[in-house]
């Protein structure tokens, strides 16, 4: 009988060391490749799949933004740009007229990682919003890397200020803290967002540059506008006008010119 | 035999060891699905996603009592002074935290239950039908329910139908888990009102316990004394808002300069000094005289300031309906069939009543029952009547969503539904974080006095306190508006 009771004392020591030294654990990091974040998401089920979360992407003032349709930048889009992303997919961006850096591009990307479930009908209303700013834009220009995670709030841990429409609350972290793991523990992750100093090949954007383009929705322009009142275009039309109509297919995107045609 | 004692042991250990190390690898699989600190995906939960550790329950912060005279008007005074309060023989004590609570509070009951017999149905709000998707069942007695559905005001959705994969869903509304009541993802909507876990609580100085964030009470005083607690229904506004983190890295992050950490150069001896022993001693010197202290040639006194509330008038009622508050409910506090669809849709975001936060209309001890659950847009209440006092209470919003910025337009509508004439009303509204208060902006159609004070959310309580006892059919309309943090 002692053997037994020894044997299982020693078991319950060794369980329970073992188990104190892992409080959490994050099976995902910030660091991960692009798209490894969105994929593992897929694999979790839910109404991700195929699902286009809009996405706003804003830039300072004087420069301009446009994304990739058919391995071709778009043309470029000054102050913002909305469009209609996959989760899981990486799609890349390219910035363009930064403030005091004529000529001089930053190519960032973008993983949308969750979604929204907003009312029929308000989805563009309510896009993920990710904003580039210049400080951050000159970092990625001078070599260094930016890793922003945009999360959802809870409204439970809302920050009690105003918010402004027209810039967006971002947390600092150490060099020694996960951005992902700290969004995690703030809200719910949407999107991330990496930027860096890499540039296209000289004859153009490859196939492996701009992660296969997959396919994108892009919104007109009036729905464009940072968050705030509802504008007098979008008030009354409760649906958005999308460029599109019909089932989706593989390549569904054209480029903003085609659209305005 | 010690030897194969050891061995026994060893093999026991191994053996234990083994199911321990099974139990621990079946644990961490499970708490990978439910630990709510790890990345979360929008996979079906079982249940509401959970307070994140970062959010503390916040204690309400107590409310100032209400500070005028008690609710005894001449007629009702030799009634009052005849009974006084006797709400502990009703109130059992064991459901209640105090003794000092315990005189004054009246319980009530926490799941409603049908009601048999004759009874008085009162119609109040709507909810969302039972397994969060409006099933054949639900939808068969309400046929125009389905074609005033929320969603379905907006004609073609927004995005191509295809876009919406995943599990198949009912209707427009969007997908959701089966199971789950309200508004979901929470996250995303911003709620207020109903009164949430921790019922609120009236002491007898009329100060207010357990009211948290997003709560909606009203309290009244009866004839008999007792203080009576009901709660509104739960609005709430898809407004989700977004922050972010950031880090920037670089390759010389990790730079470091390595010096030299010391010199190693030992000093030579420079001189010796020689100790000489002391020959003579000098006794110290004595006191001279007694240096005495000044008393204090003047005294100040130093008050502290009693506590001051802002007690703000509320400016003239328009008598004007907005378009949104152009119903029945809240012109005349009746129901009309013809509206339940708009009210409906003005009540809620998208989906407003919970099972558990809806309206409560519940006075004493007779429990309103829900009549029926799964008919669209409301749910019936019935009770007892038997000379009860009963307050109705709804709440409004004219935005079913908004943005960062957007200002929301509440209205609450009361009413004396009961059977005897009710005093001391008392609303209180206590906004949630992200709701700020327009300042001026609230209006009463009776005379009340408004008081706003800082709450825990750092947000603001708002508290009407209606001058005049309110007779039987008699009802009230408040209105103020809030700005989206």
């Amino acid at each position: 009988m002692a053997p037994h009771f020894l044997s299982l004392l020693l078991a319950c020591l060794l369980v329970s060391s073992a188990v104190a030294q892992s409080p959490v654990h994050f099976p995902q990091s910030a660091y991960l490749p692009p798209g490894a974040v969105g994929s593992h998401q897929l694999l979790r089920g839910g109404p991700l799949r195929g699902y286009f979360q809009p996405v706003q992407i804003r830039v300072p003032d004087g420069a301009a933004v446009s994304l990739v349709i058919q391995q071709q930048f778009t043309d470029p889009a000054p102050h913002a740009t909305t469009a209609g992303m996959l989760i899981g997919q990486v799609y890349r961006a390219k910035v363009t007229g930064i403030p005091g850096r004529p000529g001089e591009e930053v190519f960032p990307t973008i993983e949308v990682i969750n979604r929204l479930h907003p009312p029929k009908g308000y989805e563009a209303r309510f896009p993920i919003p990710i904003e580039l700013t210049t400080e951050e834009l000159l970092f990625a220009l001078q070599g260094r890397f930016v890793t922003r995670v945009i999360y959802l709030e809870n409204p439970s841990d809302a920050f009690p200020m105003q918010e402004n429409p027209k810039r967006q609350r971002y947390f600092e972290v150490h060099q020694e803290d996960d951005p992902l793991q700290v969004a995690d523990r703030l809200g719910r992750p949407m999107a991330i967002l990496r930027m860096g100093s890499r540039q296209p090949n000289t004859r153009g954007p490859s196939d492996q540059f701009v992660f296969g383009s997959p396919p994108l929705l892009l919104f007109p322009d009036e729905y464009t506008q940072p968050a705030g009142p509802v504008t007098p275009q979008q008030q009354g039309r409760s649906v958005p006008r999308l460029p599109f109509d019909g089932p989706l297919a593989p390549q569904l995107a054209t480029p903003r010119e085609a659209v305005r045609r | 035999m010690i030897g194969m004692s050891c061995i026994r042991c060893l093999r026991g250990a191994a053996f234990w060891l083994a199911l321990a190390v099974l139990t621990v690898s079946l644990c961490s699989c499970v708490a990978q699905n439910t630990n709510p600190n790890r990345f979360r995906a929008d996979q079906p939960p079982s249940r509401p996603r959970p307070t994140s550790p970062f959010a503390p329950n916040r204690a309400m912060a107590p409310m100032p009592p209400r500070q005028r005279a008690a609710f005894a008007p001449q007629a009702l005074a030799p009634m009052r002074a005849a009974a006084p309060r006797q709400t502990a023989a009703f109130a059992p004590p064991t459901a209640l935290p105090s003794p000092a609570v315990a005189r004054n509070v009246d319980v009530r009951p926490a799941v409603a239950r049908p009601a048999a017999g004759p009874s008085v149905v009162a119609q109040v709000g709507h909810t969302e039908p039972l397994g969060g998707q409006p099933s054949d069942v639900a939808l068969a007695g309400c046929v125009d329910c389905v074609k005033t559905h929320a969603y379905s005001q907006h004609a073609p959705p927004a995005l191509p139908s295809s876009a919406w994969t995943g599990p198949a869903h009912v209707g427009d509304a969007p997908w959701k888990p089966d199971g789950l009541y309200g508004p979901w993802p929470r996250d995303e909507y911003i709620c207020d009102g109903g009164d949430q876990p921790g019922e609120v609580r009236v002491r007898s100085d009329w100060s207010v316990d357990g009211l948290n964030l997003e709560d909606t009470i009203a309290h009244f005083d009866t004839k008999d004394g007792r203080t009576i607690v009901a709660p509104s229904n739960r609005v709430c506004i898809y407004a989700p808002r977004f922050a972010a983190v950031r880090k920037v890295s670089s390759m010389v992050q990790a730079r470091e300069t390595m010096h030299s950490a010391g010199v190693s150069a030992p000093l030579r001896l420079g001189q010796q000094t020689d100790s000489v022993l002391v020959e003579s001693a000098m006794q110290q010197n004595q006191a001279m005289g007694e240096v005495g202290f000044r008393a204090p040639i003047a005294y100040r006194e130093r008050q502290e300031g009693v506590l001051v509330h802002n007690n703000l008038a509320p400016i003239h009622f328009e008598q004007g309906f907005s378009p949104f508050e152009d119903l029945q409910f809240i012109r005349q506090g009746a129901f009309d069939n013809s509206q339940k669809a708009r009210l409906a849709d003005v009540t809620s975001a998208a989906l407003a009543w919970t099972d558990k936060k809806g309206v409560q209309v519940v006075l004493d001890h007779t429990e309103a029952a829900i009549a029926t659950t799964d008919v669209r847009p409301q749910v019936t209440y019935q009770y007892e009547l038997g000379g009860k006092p009963r307050l109705r209470i709804g709440k409004i919003a004219s935005r079913h969503q908004a943005r960062p910025g957007d200002i929301i337009d509440f209205t609450l509508r009361f009413d004396n539904i009961g059977t005897q004439e009710i005093g001391n009303v008392t609303i209180i509204d206590n906004l949630t974080t992200r709701l700020e208060y327009v300042p001026d902006s609230a209006q009463c159609s009776l005379g009340a006095e408004f008081v706003a004070s800082e709450n825990a959310g750092e947000s603001l309580t708002l508290r009407w306190e209606i001058t005049e006892p309110l007779p039987i059919g008699v009802g009230g309309v408040i209105r103020f508006k809030c700005v989206v943090r």
